[in-house]
């Protein structure tokens, strides 16, 4: 379990992350939601053991980030950034690979071994042997994936994953999800991506202005009235749920459609 | 006579064996939207290059066919006359934006094409007035929001009156009500100017009521044209991220009767007697 408490962060001025206090378990989705700018990224951060809390303390199963080293955190958490350009440096797609692995004492043939299951995959072994940087751009985002999946985290963080993905690679970046809970693992998203989100029903942190301000499963944000406050946008399928006067949401398309084919007599 | 025409156009960057664009035609009328999708890697981002003569101009290769831009072939404009045509707006506003202050961005495009001071100073007001932004002007631009900078990004290329704006996923770092913003604000700019506009993003929903007409891409060539819910209803790959209520309307109907979402919404019934709104 992720556990922070009464956690502060400022980068100078003001606070970024105010008195936030919650509980992250592995095998299942986490989602952090709101407004451009509101903090989600700095509680993903901290979170990671990037960043350490100025007040509070969090604690990754029974590490305190306070008094570790990051790289001991990062081989419980991953975390993926939106932008995979600020992560990639390798001269190769497989040494970027690698790099962590080494830095994390495995042996060569053993990183290589693990590289090369991640590159599989995430079916990027056939550009082993390129620069990352001439990669497309949801190649690269997948490569990121492949990098931390490559030493097999407890918890992944993925910050703003769906950005930029076409259709198919959001039903891979999906199944991935899937995939891991299923694994037991943490799954922890950062995401203004509500159409992306609902199926996946995560326990949902809305984080206004450093603070979270709501906490529940995503089915239930959308019948509470003031979740436009916080920029967020309700996804169809829970505005078709309401029309159609459904007690419980429609997570699926599937599921949506065959109220309709039964109401209308389809 | 179209805003564009693209003619049979052919494709590859030099040192690559593989066609980016193969045979790509299609016409976009004066006024009109053109949504442009398709997987990454599929030659969207080619084919934008090669509608604002980046393609072949700065990224080199093999080049056969025609882009024609209110008539005129765009490999025959100068580069100013280009420059005043085209009007691409990028992605990230960050790759864009050079000026410290909102107002001289805005008229940077104008200042380097050498128009007169006057003419200057009041496009630059009338474009900030038109998108919104105009008590932005005096601001620094590091402390606007996101969406802000992509405003101004945008006020920087409508300042120069393009015919064709070319929109490179403009909403894709932005959330959703700044996205959804910024789709309106574009649809009713373009409608008020009667410019044509070509937007490449991957959150169709965005864009699906706005546009006119919608374009698929796939492997270099255009796998379906024509208007927005006839591509959508026959589509059937899975490049496409399609908006939840057109899949709905496509496994409850078997067709896609709406749309636009609103419409879909209102013509739902729920069932008799269920109390839960």
């Amino acid at each position: 379990m992720i556990k922070l408490s009464d956690v502060y962060y400022t980068y100078g001025t003001g606070y970024a992350v105010e008195g936030v206090s919650l509980e992250i378990k592995e095998g299942e989705a986490t989602a952090f939601v709101g407004p451009n700018g509101s903090g989600k990224t700095t509680i993903a951060k901290l979170i990671s053991g990037i960043i350490k809390p100025a007040r509070g303390s969090v604690y990754v199963d029974d590490i305190d980030t306070k008094k570790c080293r990051p790289s001991e955190i990062i081989r419980k958490v991953g975390i993926i950034f939106q932008n995979p350009d600020y992560q990639l440096f390798e001269s190769t797609v497989l040494e970027e690979v690698m790099f962590a692995l080494r830095n994390m004492g495995y042996d060569r043939k053993e990183a290589q071994d693990r590289a090369m299951n991640a590159l599989e995959r995430f079916g990027l072994s056939k550009y082993a042997d390129r620069p990352p940087l001439s990669l497309s751009g949801g190649e690269k985002k997948r490569l990121t994936f492949a990098i931390v999946y490559a030493w097999e985290p407890k918890y992944i963080i993925f910050d703003e994953p769906t950005v930029g993905q076409d259709g198919l690679n959001l039903k891979n970046l999906r199944n991935l999800l899937d995939e891991m809970l299923k694994e037991g693992k943490g799954v922890i998203i950062t995401s203004h991506d509500m159409e992306f989100l609902w199926p996946l029903n995560p326990l949902t942190f809305v984080v206004k202005k450093g603070r979270v301000v709501w906490k529940g499963k995503m089915k239930d944000l959308f019948k509470e009235t003031d979740y436009r406050d916080a920029n967020l946008t309700e996804p169809q399928l829970s505005a078709i749920s309401k029309k159609l006067h459904l007690t419980e949401p429609a997570l699926s398309v599937e599921d949506a459609a065959e109220v309709i084919k039964g109401v209308s007599g389809i | 006579m179209y805003a564009l025409e693209v003619k049979n156009l052919s494709f590859a960057y030099r040192g690559e064996a593989a066609k980016a664009l193969d045979s790509v035609s299609l016409s976009l009328p004066y006024g009109k939207i053109l949504l442009l999708a398709g997987a990454s890697g599929c030659g969207k981002t080619t084919l934008l290059r090669a509608i604002a003569g980046l393609v072949p101009r700065i990224y080199a290769g093999s080049y056969s066919g025609e882009v024609l831009i209110d008539g005129k072939n765009v490999l025959s404009m100068s580069q100013k006359d280009l420059a005043v045509s085209v009007g691409y707006v990028f992605q990230n506003p960050e790759n864009q934006l050079v000026s410290y202050i909102v107002e001289r961005e805005v008229a940077f495009g104008l200042e380097n094409l050498g128009f007169e001071k006057e003419h200057i100073i009041n496009k630059t007001e009338s474009v900030l007035k038109e998108l919104g932004i105009y008590e932005l002007k005096d601001r620094p631009l590091r402390t606007l929001s996101d969406g802000q900078k992509q405003l101004v990004a945008i006020a920087g290329i409508l300042v120069m009156n393009p015919k064709i704006l070319i929109l490179d996923e403009p909403t894709s770092t932005l959330d959703p009500a700044t996205a959804k913003m910024i789709s309106t604000k574009v649809n009713e700019i373009i409608r008020n100017r009667g410019a044509s506009a070509i937007v490449v993003e991957h959150r169709i929903d965005l864009f699906a009521e706005t546009a006119d007409y919608m374009a698929v891409m796939k492997e270099g060539r255009i796998a379906e044209f024509g208007k927005v819910n006839e591509v959508l209803e026959n589509y059937s790959g899975t490049e496409l991220r399609v908006p939840a209520f057109i899949e709905v309307q496509k496994k409850a109907y078997g067709r896609v009767i709406h749309s636009r979402f609103e419409d879909f919404l209102s013509g739902l019934k729920g069932p008799e007697g269920r109390g839960f709104t």
